[in-house]
């Protein structure tokens, strides 16, 4: 196991979140390439759980909204959205392109039948 | 119908209107619906579990996809090499190509995505001329059939990764973005709750912790 992934699976393993979300964000950890930016994604997301989680048991529930923090989020929604309608259009493009595969494969696969009864 | 009974449909007067507001406005139910909004940090975290979601979805028909074409694709092979069509071995021989599913990370590798696209668009038309090739000719048009549909899947899986990593990465940035600066902000609060009187300064010391966690994951991963 190279440093980086023993690194951040010890901070996983050190982080103060349900039992269930440790083992989700392990597999994470364990599994993927690093690099990639969903593993990125998902230990920022533990790290805000974590701290949302400190600021619960501190009671400290009342933190007021800040235009710099709802521009942010306003951003991230509309990118991710946008994101998302392109990944849709992208993966149409791979189903149908598998779909074709797929029927190529068995009229091939017929052909060859054919042929071999002839 | 006394002259006091509203007909059905008709428009209330003024008063009642505006005692029906008031009701409204003082009612449990109104007052929980305000109390109920969201906060930033819930819609933060509502929208990336969605995302999250959406990704499992698009990757798990992806995968299921990608295996049954590469079924197809290992009968047509079996097929056409018990008839002893040439070049079947070099189809069979490459198991890798045939399986070949979802790949994490493979969006990173030096091909572009608009480059893949390119190419993934291109032999949706190959495939089609495949096809009907091989339905006009028979035997005599599996050669080539073959070759072409193990090309396309090749060239589909590729675009396929390339299109689920380019969209984590685009979500990624924001997403840190987000999460940094309410984080920051957070902080910011705390302090001044300090200040206050309103807060200890243990708490103020843990979630300044979790901040400088944060700062020193994505900063090791080449963020912000």
């Amino acid at each position: 196991m190279d440093e980086k992934r023993a690194k951040i699976k010890k901070y996983v393993e050190d982080a103060d979140i349900p039992a269930e979300l440790k083992a989700k964000e392990l597999e994470i950890v364990n599994d993927m390439d690093l690099s990639i930016p969903e593993v990125k994604i998902a230990l920022t997301k533990l790290i805000g759980d974590e701290f949302d989680k400190t600021l619960d048991a501190a009671g400290i529930n009342d933190v007021p909204n800040d235009p710099e923090v709802e521009k942010s989020l306003k951003e991230f929604e509309s990118e991710s959205e946008a994101a998302e309608k392109d990944l849709e259009s992208d993966m149409k493009i791979v189903d149908e392109n598998l779909k074709d595969i797929s029927e190529t494969s068995e009229e091939i696969q017929k052909a060859a039948l054919k042929a071999g009864l002839d | 119908m006394s002259k006091f009974e509203r007909p059905p449909g008709k428009a209330k007067n003024k008063a009642e209107n505006a005692a029906e507001k008031r009701a409204r406005k003082k009612s449990p139910e109104s007052r929980s619906k305000k109390e109920k909004e969201p906060s930033v940090r819930e819609v933060g975290r509502d929208r990336i579990d969605r995302i999250g979601s959406f990704f499992g979805r698009m990757k798990e028909g992806f995968k299921n996809k990608a295996g049954r074409a590469g079924e197809a694709i290992s009968k047509a092979a079996g097929r056409a090499k018990d008839i002893g069509i040439a070049g079947m071995e070099t189809v069979m021989g490459a198991p890798e190509a045939i399986g070949r599913g979802v790949e994490f990370g493979v969006g990173a590798l030096a091909m572009t995505y608009e480059k893949s696209k390119d190419m993934v668009v291109g032999v949706k038309d190959k495939l089609i001329e495949a096809k009907n090739s091989v339905i006009a000719r028979g035997k005599g048009a599996i050669e080539k059939g073959m070759q072409t549909v193990v090309d396309a899947k090749n060239a589909t899986i590729e675009f396929g990764n390339r299109a689920l990593y380019r969209a984590s990465e685009r979500i990624s940035r924001p997403f840190l973005n987000f999460q940094n600066r309410r984080l920051e902000h957070t902080v910011r609060y705390v302090n001044e709750r300090v200040d206050r009187g309103k807060a200890n300064k243990s708490e103020l010391a843990e979630v300044k912790r979790l901040l400088q966690r944060l700062l020193a994951h994505l900063e090791g991963m080449g963020d912000l």
